[in-house]
């Protein structure tokens, strides 16, 4: 099949092995392939899943009966810090900008690499060194960092949290920033520059777009947390007063600065599992994206509108303009809304096939409307007065970061893992999966808007048996152990595909990008053949040339010309 | 011709009606149903478990409050019900490809413009009940100075000379009391000594951080009598799930005869 | 200039002939590689302990005669001290560069057996012991253990708190061994504990004894060396019998002693900024004032780590109780340097293999010796932390047993797991040439069917394979053979030395590659006679007729 190659274009220079390579150990210990660095923060961050889960599942079983010491309150409140900034920062990101992203992208869009491969490489060691960083702080005399993965000042400052787990967890946070931010110059420098010969930025599969969206906000913010944590680190160390009021400081710029990050984190969190979700239900509703313009516009709109936002974390303060922030938020609804709308629009009249992917998606759709709307109501001060910092907005953002990095992440997963591995998982225990994960997530998370609304506040390590919490978290916790048992079944899924493996082929489930056009997994340099790119869809285009994108577009202009034509007689 | 479908977006049907309902469907349905029964079921309609407020300030946010929820419904059924739909009626039969439906420009337009208006209208509400919660009156009534710290709260009636403030910390069971009259308006001078703490009262709709170096005002009007549990609502280290306080409200006449009764003290329950 | 160099060269030789030994030694071929130079750094740290050490001994009283100080340092005084430690004191307070060469010293100390022990883990994980190196080697073992006693007895010297602690460990442990323990302790410390002998022994054998040894081994080691030729790297044009490299005169002995200078130089650095045995803060030593963090230097910690880990165990052998310190303080480092000194024989043993090696190997060439040594290296990494026990204990506020049983645990667990990850890791790296390396460059193009392939740009040899210098023939260099040969057989050699050690083979081969240079004398021209011959101008060497060969 293949011709001898002619010097065409050059993709060059990257660096790699001249003569035989290694297999083993060394070859992953060494290697600047993106997909097997895309592989290894998969798989890493699931394992941080894991023991942040572990955490949360303790959490809860505190929280199970008034007056509990199942933990002391110290630990408590380091296991939801440790929750917290794992969930966040180790895997929801990680698993798809540092995972999917870098396995996928290149793949998408007909690249053999990424930009910067060694780079990648580095973004990965910086990225596991600072999630063993985040655990570190257990090992400490006086514990791990236990002010919120929000770190306010002057909580998080020397003399409310002396010892070095807080340090340890600036620590981490920042290399794991960094490992963000260069995966992020990254992406984008290969997005926008190693796309195949017709992959126009209009024929970019929705994932890469948000993939570049999501890399745009990564610059924009994380560099403002790092300067904020080096400020933190400063006041701690230094004897520097910039969040003390004591020396002259202000307590509310720390706020301020996290927030400024922290709104758009929120939506670098989200807008990759909404790429996936737009990759997912084309496949398996066998259309088109509905809207797919619209889909850019909308999130090109979120990532604009996420900078400015940032303030609704503190209408409670009292400092800010709440007007304008609550605006603003209110509006960030509208492009998300024409998203929902738009995956509404692609299963419409689609030929649906239920399998693991497409379940979890619709999941995602489920989870992430009831927490989208309940974020709608957040946006409005009078109500955020009432409800911030109480189990609503707990369960508010349970469902949108669980409906997305879980739900959108296991769809992903379950989509992509033929062409990561090659393999098949077992259909039947997806759906087990699906189904004990949808049931534990809404066991656990809906009776805590009620929580909230009577009044429990968030981060307290026990509540008195007269508060009438009692008996909603005892629903929770259930919940929670029912998703945890959903996890293990994942786990078996996966340990019995790599024991008997199925082998999956090329292309099995009839995808529409690029990705499937190759062999599963994919060779050393990506592709032995691109298909010519004519359009969105350029592998379905191939597959099915009747039913081609440009030949629909072909037969469109004909037809308008006709009528044209027709008109003017 | 090809050129009335492109448009159209009421498609021709091309799919039988008949649809076996497989268990599985059924249970994502029921799942549905349970869902949504559980947010909304075991409240008591209208007030969605949102607590009614017992300010006047408090009340508005409640109606502001029951009036989005209200609005989110028909939200959440335009979502929920054409995926509904959808999942049953498009379920896979054969191996057929479906129309491939690129857009629709005036579906996307109505998806954006309604939501916009809906979000617009939204604001108005919002921003009317605002001015109402974070107005400061020029003349109120009575002033209360609150100061948080850790772990426990500082009450302090600045015209009477009268401070309350908490025994101590993971033990005491006695909670400061703040006492305040029905139907007059207190304005509430809030900051705190150390960290961040939130001062949050649930039954009056209402929590505001006490901020070191920051000094926050807000007022309230309480319209009913009893006395409501406060919590701190922002962590704030170690005890902050034991920063209780309790508001009393009394009528105006018992208000007096009860400061009158604390001149001068300044350590107390 | 050359004219004069000349004349004295020929003054001396024409008194002590030199010049055919010089001649060839000066020419001699050394090959390049960093990982050649670790053993040199020890030398001159030893140079420089040498220095140092005359300058403490001109100051330095051994006696633990008991005085009352009144020296410089305020916080000491009218305190009961041992002459040694208050002779100690004014070296570092009063005498004029006394510290900064105390310090030296002392950092001189800690780096030769530092660069000792680098220097043995590169000749063990490149095999350069076997045959014919066996001797160096169980010379090289017997200089590690007398740098290490004498690193012990040097820091023991000042008499101060942390290393009386020490000696009362030392003695302790001689007292451990069976039968003969009590006997040799005494005998060293001429009596029991303390007594007042040990400081002015201690002081005879650190500056007298084991530094007479050190030189007459280091010599012996280097001579040796010397004769076999160093071994290098397997590459292209490197065979068992020749040696490619570079030249001694100018080349190395240049680099040589610029390096000299450098470790000179750190170690200078080192004393005068970093603060090393502050012996002031520690005291003068009481018996009874044992404290905290009381670790021994370095090389020691493994002894010490060893110590702690011993379970307290009473074993009984041929009805006479064992000291529990017998094993291991005693048994543990007598396996240790038997192993060691033995290693050549040992591995003989194991690989049958009897053949000549003058080519070393790239450690992962040879995974199961690599993973073998990484796993006992392990072994003792986790010792030398296992000193510190109490320490960690204290920062991590966790009790002193579960830092024990860790480290027990550890020392177990660890040395297998990591020598099971080196061999996985060699035995796939084996024969790669480029792994670890920086990659070379490729430019990767897209053909026009979309297939993605890559060419490589630019190819670079491996590091190990590279010679500082091109090998060069220079034109007069070849005229001259032709004419020292008498005939006009063009071969194509670059000459040879003297044959030396391998018997039957014909003897070692020099090739030597020589920088290109304009100009020099006869004598540092490169005088090469043919394969086997005799001397370096096949028995002629007058200078009439060296001057008229390079005048050709």
């Amino acid at each position: 099949m293949t011709i001898a190659p002619e010097r065409l274009e050059e993709v060059g220079p990257h660096f790699e092995h001249h003569g035989p390579e290694p297999t083993g150990i060394f070859k992953w210990l060494t290697s600047t392939d993106h997909k097997v660095i895309g592989k290894n923060y998969m798989y890493t961050s699931l394992v941080f899943f894991f023991i942040a889960g572990l955490m949360a599942e303790l959490i809860r079983t505190q929280l199970f009966a008034p007056n509990n010491h199942v933990v002391s309150p110290q630990t408590y409140n380091e296991l939801f810090t440790i929750h917290g900034s794992i969930m966040l920062f180790i895997f929801a990101g990680p698993f798809v900008f540092g995972g999917f992203a870098n396995f996928l992208i290149p793949l998408q869009i007909g690249a053999p690499d990424m930009a910067f491969p060694r780079l990648n490489a580095l973004s990965y060691w910086l990225f596991l060194t600072g999630s063993i960083t985040m655990l570190l702080g257990f090992l400490t005399a006086s514990g791990a960092a236990a002010f919120g993965w929000v770190a306010y000042a002057p909580l998080s400052d020397a003399t409310y949290s002396p010892g070095a787990g807080p340090d340890l967890w600036i620590v981490s946070v920042a290399l794991v920033g960094f490992s963000g931010i260069f995966t992020a110059v990254n992406l984008v420098t290969t997005i926008f520059y190693l796309r195949a010969p017709g992959l126009t930025m209009f024929r970019m599969p929705v994932f890469t777009w948000n993939m570049l969206v999501t890399g745009i906000l990564i610059l924009i913010s994380f560099p403002v947390l790092t300067a904020a944590l080096i400020m933190l680190y400063a006041d701690r160390h230094f004897g520097t007063h910039i969040f003390s009021v004591r020396g002259g400081g202000v307590p509310v710029l720390w706020q301020n600065l996290f927030w400024f990050f922290g709104h758009p984190e929120v939506y670098i969190l989200a807008l990759p599992y909404f790429g996936i979700v737009s990759e997912v239900l084309p496949v398996f509703s066998k259309k088109p994206i509905f809207g797919y313009k619209g889909l850019v516009f909308a999130t090109l709109a979120i990532a604009g509108l996420s900078t400015g936002v940032w303030a609704h974390h503190m209408f409670t303060t009292g400092t800010v303009l709440l007007p304008f922030f609550s605006a603003l938020s209110l509006l960030i609804a509208v492009p998300t809304g024409i998203k929902i709308f738009t995956w509404i629009g692609t299963i419409w009249r689609g030929n649906l096939d239920f399998k693991t992917p497409l379940v979890f998606a619709i999941g995602f759709i489920i989870a992430f409307t009831m927490g989208g709307i309940t974020g709608v109501m957040l946006a409005s001060p009078p109500i955020d007065f009432y409800t911030h910092d109480t189990y609503f907005v707990v369960a508010h953002f349970h469902q949108v970061l669980f409906g997305s990095a879980v739900f959108a992440g296991f769809a992903g997963f379950y989509y992509w893992y033929p062409k990561l591995t090659g393999r098949m998982y077992r259909e039947n225990l997806g759906k087990v999966h699906f189904w004990l994960t949808f049931i534990g997530f809404n066991v656990t998370f809906l009776p805590q808007y009620l929580l909230g609304l009577r009044g429990m506040p968030r981060r307290i390590a026990e509540y008195g048996p007269s508060d009438g919490f009692t008996f909603l978290n005892e629903v929770s916790t259930i919940g929670a152990y029912i998703t945890a048992i959903a996890f293990v079944v994942f786990l078996y899924n996966f340990w019995v595909s790599w024991r008997k493996p199925i082998p999956a082929g090329d292309n099995p489930w009839d995808g529409h990008t690029l990705e499937w056009a190759t062999s599963s997994p994919p060779p050393s340099h990506n592709f032995h053949k691109l298909p010519p790119i004519r359009s969105l869809r350029p592998t379905w285009d191939m597959n099915h040339p009747d039913h081609a994108d440009w030949r629909v577009r072909q037969e469109e202009a004909t037809a308008k010309r006709a009528s044209q034509v027709e008109s003017t007689r | 011709m090809r050129s009335d479908a492109i448009d159209d977006f009421v498609c021709r049907q091309t799919l039988s009606a008949s649809s076996k309902f497989k268990l599985g469907r059924l249970f994502k349905v029921g799942g549905l149903v349970l869902g949504s029964s559980v947010m909304l079921g075991a409240c008591n309609l209208p007030t969605f478990a949102i607590n009614r407020g017992a300010t006047t300030q408090g009340r508005a946010t409640f109606h502001l409050f029951q009036l989005f929820v209200i609005i989110s419904i028909p939200v959440l059924l335009s979502v929920f019900v054409p995926l509904t739909w959808a999942i049953i009626r498009y379920r896979k039969k054969d191996n057929s490809i479906p129309k491939q439906t690129h857009s629709s420009i005036p579906i996307e337009v109505t998806y954006t413009i309604i939501p916009i208006l809906i979000v617009v209208f939204l604001f108005v509400v919002t921003v009317q009940v605002e001015n109402k919660v974070t107005a400061v009156s020029a003349h109120p009534n009575l002033r209360v100075n609150v100061v948080g710290f850790q772990w426990g709260w500082k009450f302090n009636y600045p015209a009477f000379g009268v401070t309350k403030v908490t025994q101590g910390v993971g033990g005491s069971s006695v909670y400061p009391q703040l006492v305040l009259p029905k139907g007059e308006t207190t304005t509430i001078h809030l900051t705190s000594n150390d960290v961040v703490h939130g001062f949050y009262i649930p039954q009056f709709d209402f929590s505001r951080y006490a901020l070191p170096g920051v000094n926050n005002y807000f007022d309230f009007t309480p319209n009913q009598t009893g006395t409501f549990i406060g919590r701190c609502s922002q962590l704030c280290g170690l005890y902050h799930s034991e920063m209780l306080f309790t508001v009393k409200v009394i009528t105006p006449s018992q208000f007096n005869t009860w400061i009158s009764q604390q001149s001068h003290s300044t350590i107390g329950a | 200039m050359n004219k004069r160099v000349e004349k004295t060269t020929d003054w001396l030789d024409e008194r002590l002939g030199i010049a055919k030994g010089a001649r060839s030694s000066l020419n001699k071929i050394f090959p390049d590689h960093w990982s050649f130079m670790l053993g040199e750094i020890a030398l001159y740290s030893f140079i420089v302990l040498l220095f140092t050490g005359v300058f403490l001994s001109l100051f330095y009283i051994p006696s633990s005669q008991q005085i009352i100080y009144h020296g410089s340092y305020a916080p000491l005084r009218g305190q009961s001290v041992s002459e040694a430690y208050a002779s100690t004191l004014h070296i570092s307070f009063s005498v004029r560069a006394g510290l900064v060469m105390r310090q030296m010293h002392h950092w001189a100390a800690n780096i030769f057996i530092a660069a000792i022990v680098v220097h043995l883990c590169r000749v063990f994980f490149t095999g350069s012991f076997r045959k014919p190196r066996e001797i160096n080697w169980i010379i090289g073992s017997i200089l590690l253990i007398l740098a290490i006693v004498n690193g012990f007895i040097g820091y023991s010297l000042p008499d101060d708190l942390i290393s009386g602690t020490g000696i009362r460990i030392a003695f302790s442990i001689l007292e451990s061994i069976p039968l003969v323990g009590s006997y040799l302790a005494f005998f060293l410390f001429g009596g029991n504990y303390p007594g007042t002998s040990i400081i002015p022994r201690f002081y005879t054998i650190h500056v007298l004894l084991i530094p007479a040894l050190i030189v007459a081994l280091l010599a012996a080691h280097l001579g040796i060396m010397y004769h076999q030729k160093h071994t290098q790297y397997p590459a292209p044009k490197r065979t068992n019998k020749n040696v490619v490299g570079t030249v001694l005169w100018p080349t190395y002995a240049l680099e040589a002693g610029g390096f000299f200078f450098i470790t000179a130089a750190v170690i200078a650095a080192l004393g005068g900024l970093v603060q090393i045995n502050p012996i002031w803060l520690y005291g003068p030593y009481v018996p009874y004032k044992v404290s905290y963090a009381v670790q021994p230097d370095w090389y020691m910690g493994w002894l010490d780590g060893a110590l702690r880990l011993m379970p307290s165990w009473e074993i009984v052998g041929f009805g006479h109780m064992i000291p529990n310190a017998f094993f291991p303080a005693v048994l543990l480092p007598g396996l240790t340097f038997t192993a060691l000194s033995l290693w050549p024989f040992i591995e003989k043993k194991i690989t049958k293999d009897d053949q000549v090696h003058n080519i070393c190997d790239r450690p992962r060439d040879n995974p199961w010796r690599t993973s073998l040594g990484v796993g006992i290296l392990t072994f003792y990494i986790v010792l030398f932390f296992a000193s510190s026990t109490d320490v960690l204990a204290n920062t991590f506020n966790t009790s002193l047993n579960l830092v024990l049983w860790t480290f027990r645990i550890l020392l177990v667990a660890l040395p297998p797991v990591a020598g099971y990850v080196t061999y996985m890791l060699t035995k796939e790296t084996e024969g790669l040439d480029d792994a670890g390396l920086r990659r070379a460059p490729v430019i990767i193009t897209r053909s026009k069917d979309g297939e993605y392939s890559s060419v490589v740009v630019d190819e670079e040899p491996p590091l190990h394979s590279r010679t500082r210098f091109e090998p060069q023939e220079v034109p007069e260099e070849k005229e001259y053979r032709r004419v020292a040969r008498g005939d006009d057989n063009e071969r194509e050699l670059v000459g040879a030395s003297e044959p030396s050690v391998g018997g039957d083979n014909g003897g070692v081969h020099h090739e030597g590659i020589e920088p290109h240079r304009s100009g020099g004398s006869g004598i540092f021209r490169v005088p090469r006679s043919v394969a086997g011959g005799g001397g370096p101008f096949g028995g002629r060497d007058s200078r009439r007729q060296r001057r008229r060969n390079t005048q050709e």
